[in-house]
C-alpha cells in the first residue's frame, strides 16, 4: 500500500515536471513570440542551468552568405598595416574543430552589439597583437549569384561577390 | 469522467510504462561514441577557446550573456592545467557512458561539465554542442546501462529506483522523441521565413557557402532543378517528421530519409558530430527487436 502512494505520488510530480519542461522547449525557441514574451521569464533560469536555452534555426529563416572579418593591424612608425582575416579562408577538406569554431565565434561576434564586439573581440585581437597601438576592422560579404544567372564552369570565386557588410571601423587598443 | 480517466491513462502508458531500452542502449554508445570524438577534437585547441588568451577572458565570461543564470558556470577554473584536466575527466565521464558505467549518474557530471563548457565561451558554441546537453539530460533519466554495458558484464548491482508500474527510463526516451521532433519542426516552420526556401534555391546558397561546405559543389549550377528538389525536400522532412515518425506506417522511411539528409551534411559541410548527435537519436525510434536483430544479438533476461 505504501509503494503504490509512493508511486502515484512520484507519478504526479514527474507529471507536473513533465508538463513544465515540455512547455519550456516548445516556448524557449520562439522567445519572441507572444507566448514567449508572455511566459518565458517562468523558464529563462531552468533552461540556462541545464544549457538548453535555444532556438533552432538551422540555415533559416535562410542560409547565411559567406562573410568574414577583414582586419589591420596599426603600429607606431609603420606607414601601412598589417592585414588579416578571422577565419583564414578554409584550406582542407576534412573536420577542422579550430576552423568551425572560429567561424561560430567570428559570427557571434559581428551580429553581436558594436560595445559588446569591442569589449570582446577587438580586446583580444589587441592581446594577439601587442604591438598595435589601432586596428581598423571590416566585415565583408561574399554572396554567390543567383543560380538563374550562373550555369556554366565557372568556379565559386567567380561567381561571388566581394561586398562591405559593414562600414570600415577603427579602434584604439588599450 | 470516463473521458479524463482515459487521457491519464494513456498519458501514463506514453510516459511511465516499461518498455524495452535496448535501442535506448545502442544509443548510448552511438551517442557518446560521437561526442567522445567531437570532445576529443576540441580538447586539441582547448585553451583558445576557454582560457584567458581566447576571445572571452574568464572575468568577463559571466558579462557576455549577463541576463543569464548559470550556476554551472561559477565554479570554472581559472588555470590552464585545470581547464585541460576538467576536459580530460569530461573525456573520461563520456568515455565511460559510451562503455555503459553507472551511465545515469555519469550522465549527471557529464552534464554539469557539458554547461560549464558551454558558458565559458558561448560563442564558440554551435548546434551540436546544444543538442549534447539535451541527450545527457534525457540520459539522466534512462538506465541504459541496463543491456550491452560494462555494469552488466561486471555483474554490479542497478542504483535504479524499482517501481512496478512506473519507468523513468521510459518517460528520458520518450523525451528524445520529442526533443526531436520540437527540433526538426522548429527548423522546418523557421525555413519558411526565408524567401531561398521558398524560391528553391536555398540548397544552393548553402552548398556555395565555402564557409560551411568541405567540396567544391560548384558543378551543381548545372543542375538547377536537383537544387530545387532538395531544397523542398528538405521542407517537407523538416516540417512532416513530427507527425511522420510516430505513424508506423511512414517512421521508417522518414528516419532513412533522415540518415541520408544527414550524411549529405555530413559529407558536404563537414558537420560530422552535428549530424552524428542527431541520427544517433533517431535509434530510439527503433524497435528493438528490429535492433536486436540486425546486431545479431538475443534479448535478454533482465
Amino acid at each position: 500500500m505504501r509503494k503504490l502512494n509512493l508511486s502515484r505520488l512520484l507519478r504526479f510530480a514527474l507529471s507536473v515536471f513533465l508538463l513544465y519542461h515540455l512547455a519550456a522547449i516548445v516556448v524557449m525557441p520562439n522567445a519572441g513570440s507572444l507566448l514567449g514574451r508572455k511566459f518565458s521569464r517562468y523558464f529563462t533560469d531552468y533552461t540556462n542551468t541545464l544549457g538548453i536555452n535555444t532556438t533552432w534555426q538551422f540555415f533559416s529563416p535562410g542560409p547565411a552568405p559567406v562573410f568574414y572579418l577583414e582586419y589591420d593591424i596599426e603600429t607606431a612608425g609603420a606607414e601601412e598595416g598589417v592585414s588579416y582575416q578571422i577565419p583564414p579562408k578554409r584550406r582542407a577538406s576534412y573536420y577542422d574543430d579550430l576552423y568551425n569554431r572560429t567561424l561560430y565565434s567570428m559570427r557571434f561576434f559581428v551580429l553581436a552589439p558594436i560595445d559588446t564586439f569591442e569589449h570582446y573581440f577587438v580586446r583580444s585581437l589587441c592581446r594577439q597583437h601587442p604591438e598595435a597601438e589601432s586596428i581598423t576592422v571590416r566585415t565583408v560579404g561574399e554572396p554567390v549569384v543567383n543560380i538563374e544567372r550562373a550555369g556554366g564552369s565557372e568556379s565559386f570565386d567567380e561567381l561571388s561577390e566581394k561586398i562591405p557588410l559593414k562600414e570600415r571601423q577603427r579602434f584604439h587598443c588599450p | 469522467m470516463k473521458y479524463l480517466r482515459g487521457v491519464f491513462s494513456a498519458w501514463n502508458k506514453f510516459w511511465f510504462a516499461p518498455i524495452d531500452l535496448f535501442p535506448a542502449a545502442v544509443f548510448r554508445i552511438a551517442f557518446a561514441a560521437v561526442i567522445f570524438l567531437q570532445y576529443a577534437f576540441r580538447q586539441v585547441n582547448l585553451l583558445e577557446y576557454y582560457s584567458d588568451r581566447g576571445v572571452v577572458p574568464l572575468a568577463e565570461a559571466t558579462e557576455l550573456l549577463n541576463e543569464i543564470f548559470r550556476p554551472a558556470f561559477f565554479w570554472f577554473p581559472a588555470s590552464d592545467a585545470a581547464i585541460v584536466s576538467l576536459h580530460a575527466l569530461y573525456l573520461l565521464l563520456i568515455l565511460l557512458l559510451g562503455l555503459g558505467f553507472y551511465s545515469r549518474i555519469i550522465a549527471v557530471f557529464a552534464l554539469v561539465i557539458q554547461v560549464a563548457f558551454l558558458y565559458r565561451n558561448y560563442s564558440v558554441a554551435y548546434g551540436a554542442d546544444i543538442i549534447t546537453c539535451y541527450w545527457l539530460l534525457y540520459l539522466c533519466f534512462i538506465e541504459s546501462d541496463r543491456e550491452l554495458s560494462l555494469r552488466k558484464k561486471l555483474k554490479l548491482p542497478s542504483l535504479a529506483p524499482k517501481f512496478s508500474d512506473l519507468s523513468l527510463s521510459t518517460m528520458g526516451v520518450r523525451l528524445i522523441q520529442i526533443q526531436l521532433c520540437v527540433i526538426y519542426g522548429y527548423t522546418g516552420f523557421e525555413k519558411l521565413k526565408g524567401p531561398g526556401w521558398w524560391e528553391g534555391t536555398a540548397i544552393w546558397q548553402v552548398m556555395s557557402n565555402q564557409q560551411l561546405t568541405t567540396l567544391d559543389l560548384s558543378f551543381l549550377q548545372n543542375f538547377p532543378m536537383v537544387i530545387v528538389l532538395m531544397t523542398y525536400s528538405t521542407l517537407i522532412f523538416e516540417i512532416y517528421f513530427p507527425f511522420a515518425v510516430w505513424n508506423p506506417k511512414t517512421r521508417n522511411w522518414w528516419l532513412a530519409i533522415g540518415f541520408m539528409f544527414h550524411v549529405g551534411i555530413a559529407l558536404t559541410m563537414g558537420l560530422i558530430f552535428f549530424s552524428g548527435v542527431m541520427v544517433a537519436a533517431y535509434i530510439v525510434f527503433l524497435n528493438g527487436d528490429y535492433l536486436r536483430a540486425r546486431l545479431n544479438l538475443p534479448r535478454s533476461r533482465v
